[in-house]
């Protein structure tokens, strides 16, 4: 993966001293509340219902084990010893204190990590595939090119106040594992009719009060041009983008108001001017950056090894876990392991300090000493050889982190909601907590199979419910969470917005409502049909007729 | 003392500047709106002093760039330090080849100052009642940049 030279370390470490002095002279009241407020969002400090709360960049959700040490050692040292991955793969602290963060940041900065840019209204940490460089059904590593976009978006000094936050998100695979026609540029790297490689460029995807999936602006960007291209759109959206009205400031509004043709005239004129520039990228540097993630030094030999089909005859819990939580890699005899962090009795995401090292122990022991975050809240050993499968099962069980139930209804998205964000409206956890417990038997699961449950504690929609299969949105109601639920979303290649189910339930009827659902689904199914299927084909009115039979 | 900060170093600010229904004085530095600028500008030919124009983000920059070459000094005005889009206009004019003074006014503070001076304003006048002698330590924050920007025309990542 990408090491830091000497120029990447020296900004790091810059950044922290900067940063150090910032918080000196707001403590000794040289820097207002409002002034401190954008550099420590910045930073990745933002004040919470209960505790400051600061959100580590994981870039393009990519960790080496030494880094995944260090992310532990922070949840013991400055916080009560756990971190939640949020659905940007980032890591988020919930209780460190505002005088801690410059030490926190220090600490990042000695394993090649850091915290800029993972709020205020800049570019953020771009995100892409979980499973990139080792999927089976990856065009190229996506990464070198995510890491080259972080380069060019740290620190850009004219997209540090824009009118909104703003993410990138990159797919190079048939399958998209990003939700990334839900960003603002949305990257799709493919092959013209020539054989060359570039990109679809999406724009004014987004989640939020108006999710809006995004659009195509141009068909195909060769890979020099790329930068030049996104510069010359955010230059547009800078200049353009509202300032009047926080929630119609992001670029899908921006879009949507100017209408899709006379952004693209906009962006035309402008890129025409740049793009024979020095943001022009020569493939040398390209090629340059690709040597920074070559492919793992796999064995040649690993799939014909005999006792792991030994091992998944013999032990049906295994087997059910290996189906469940691995995918094929492109390599033979290597599979990628979702490690679950969706545990029941644990928030959604969350992760101890004890966890955090020993997935680091596995990274080095069994994947190559890699890991990665997911945006559905859980880690990723991508490479891990399937000889050792059955002893890696065995530790992730010891550390809990082995619950087969990637990819099922228990597999939860989530976001911290009001237990923990100060923005929120309703709880999430608990009602996550209420579901899982509400189909605790596996069988049931795996019978109902593929389903993404995604919630949210407010309109913001960090919990994507916008595109869940079902969708849970948090409102508050004099004081009680209330739910809206949305049926037949989706974050996939086939991007969907969901559709309202009726009126807002209260908490306790969640767990049952979900239940309704869920029946309906497995009566009406035809042969294949994933839950989201039989809505889209069905619509939502039988559900709709089970969860209100009052209204019917 | 002075707010004015030129090319890093404290400067005697020499500039007015005028709200549009302020007369014209006799001579001296003046800056003036975008609108004043173009509605009077043969009366401000003729001023004895420079004349700059005074943009926000919300002006339409073209009209200075068409003139660029008569300009020795363009103000852009940040009515709130976390609107951005004199960045972009700043990033624009050093592109069209403006080799004069590009002068920050308004909610100008030291935490912005690095990148302001990235996309080629050299002159700030720092908001009222700040240390505007300690807010020239903010310019050098960092060593090193990766992208291409005004000053500093190629990236980090292009080292080939
Ligand atoms: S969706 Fe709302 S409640 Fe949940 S984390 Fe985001 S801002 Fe907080």
């Amino acid at each position: 993966m990408y090491q830091y030279n000497t120029v990447d370390q020296k900004i790091v470490d810059e950044r922290v001293e900067q940063y150090r002095r910032q918080v000196e002279r707001y403590q000794a009241g040289l820097l207002s509340e409002e002034e401190f407020l954008p550099l420590r969002l910045q930073n990745g400090l933002y004040v919470q219902t209960q505790a400051p709360m600061l959100r580590v960049a994981i870039p393009y959700g990519t960790l080496n084990s030494k880094q995944v040490r260090m992310l532990g050692h922070i949840a013991r040292k400055y916080d009560k010893g756990y971190g939640h991955i949020s659905t940007r793969q980032n890591i988020q602290y919930n209780w460190p204190t505002i005088e801690s963060t410059p030490d926190i940041l220090a600490d990042l900065a000695s394993v090649q990590m850091h915290a800029i840019q993972t709020s205020g209204n800049c570019i953020r940490n771009t995100t892409t595939d979980q499973l990139a460089g080792v999927a089976k059904d990856e065009l190229v590593d996506p990464r070198p090119y995510c890491e080259i976009i972080r380069q060019w978006s740290t620190f850009h000094p004219e997209f540090a106040y824009l009118p909104r936050k703003f993410k990138i998100a990159v797919s190079a695979s048939e399958t998209d594992r990003a939700a990334t026609k839900l960003h603002d540029i949305a990257l799709f790297l493919e092959k013209n009719e020539n054989g060359e490689l570039g990109f679809q460029v999406d724009v004014g995807g987004g989640q939020g009060r108006t999710p809006i999936i995004s659009k195509t602006l141009y068909d195909w960007v060769p890979v020099e041009d790329i930068l030049s291209c996104c510069e010359a759109i955010l230059r547009i959206y800078n200049q353009h983008g509202r300032r009047d009205n926080k929630y119609k400031a992001r670029i899908k509004i921006t879009v949507k108001e100017m209408g899709l043709d006379k952004f693209r005239e906009m962006v035309d004129a402008e890129w025409a001017v740049i793009r024979d520039t020095g943001l022009k990228l020569p493939e040398q540097e390209v090629e340059r950056m690709k040597a920074f993630f070559p492919a793992f030094p796999v064995d040649a030999d690993a799939s014909s090894d005999n006792s792991f089909a030994a091992q998944e005859a013999d032990n049906p819990a295994f087997a059910r876990w290996v189906k469940q939580n691995t995918v094929e890699t492109k390599h033979d005899g290597y599979r990628s392991v979702y490690v679950s962090l969706k545990a029941h009795g644990q928030p959604p995401g969350d992760v101890t300090d004890d966890q955090l090292e020993a997935i680091a122990d596995f990274a080095d022991e069994y994947s190559f000493g890699e890991a990665r975050t997911t945006h559905n809240q859980n880690m990723v050993l991508p490479c891990v050889k399937q000889a050792d499968l059955f002893a890696l099962w065995n530790k992730l069980r010891e550390q809990s982190l082995a619950m087969p139930n990637i990819g099922t209804l228990a597999d939860m998205i989530c976001c911290p909601g009001l237990d923990f964000c100060a923005l929120a409206n309703a709880h999430s956890i608990p009602v996550a907590e209420a579901i899982n417990e509400r189909f605790d038997d596996l069988d049931y699961l795996y019978d109902i199979g593929e389903l993404e449950i995604k919630m949210s504690g407010c309109m913001n929609a960090c919990g994507h419910h916008h595109v869940g299969h079902i969708g849970i949105l948090g409102v508050d109601k004099k004081g009680e969470s209330w739910y809206q639920i949305t049926l037949g979303g989706s974050a996939s290649n086939d991007a969907s917005l969901g559709e309202r189910l009726g009126p807002a339930v209260k908490q306790e009827d969640m767990a049952d409502v979900v239940e309704n659902l869920i029946k309906v689904y497995l009566e009406e199914r035809q042969e294949g049909e994933r839950f989201v299927d039989t809505v889209r084909r069905t619509g939502v009115a039988p559900f709709k007729a089970r969860v209100y039979p009052e209204a019917a | 003392m002075t707010n004015l900060i030129i090319d890093g170093q404290l400067a005697e600010n020499t500039f007015t500047h005028l709200d549009d229904d302020a007369a014209i004085p006799a001579n001296g530095d003046i800056s003036v709106s975008a609108t004043r600028w173009l509605e009077e500008a043969e009366t401000l030919a003729a001023h004895d002093g420079t004349v700059a124009p005074r943009l926000n983000g919300a002006d339409e920059l073209l009209n200075v760039v068409a003139k660029l070459h008569k300009l020795e000094v363009v103000c852009l005005e940040f009515p709130a330090f976390a609107d951005g889009r004199c960045y972009s206009f700043a990033t624009r004019l050093r592109r069209a080849g403006f080799e004069g003074q590009i002068r920050a006014l308004g909610n100008v503070l030291r935490d912005q100052m690095f990148y302001m001076q990235r996309v080629g304003i050299n002159a700030f006048e720092v908001d009222e009642g700040r240390d505007a002698e300690a807010a020239i330590e903010s310019l050098s924050d960092f060593s090193e940049t990766y992208q291409a920007a005004s000053d500093n025309p190629l990236p980090v990542y292009r080292q080939a």
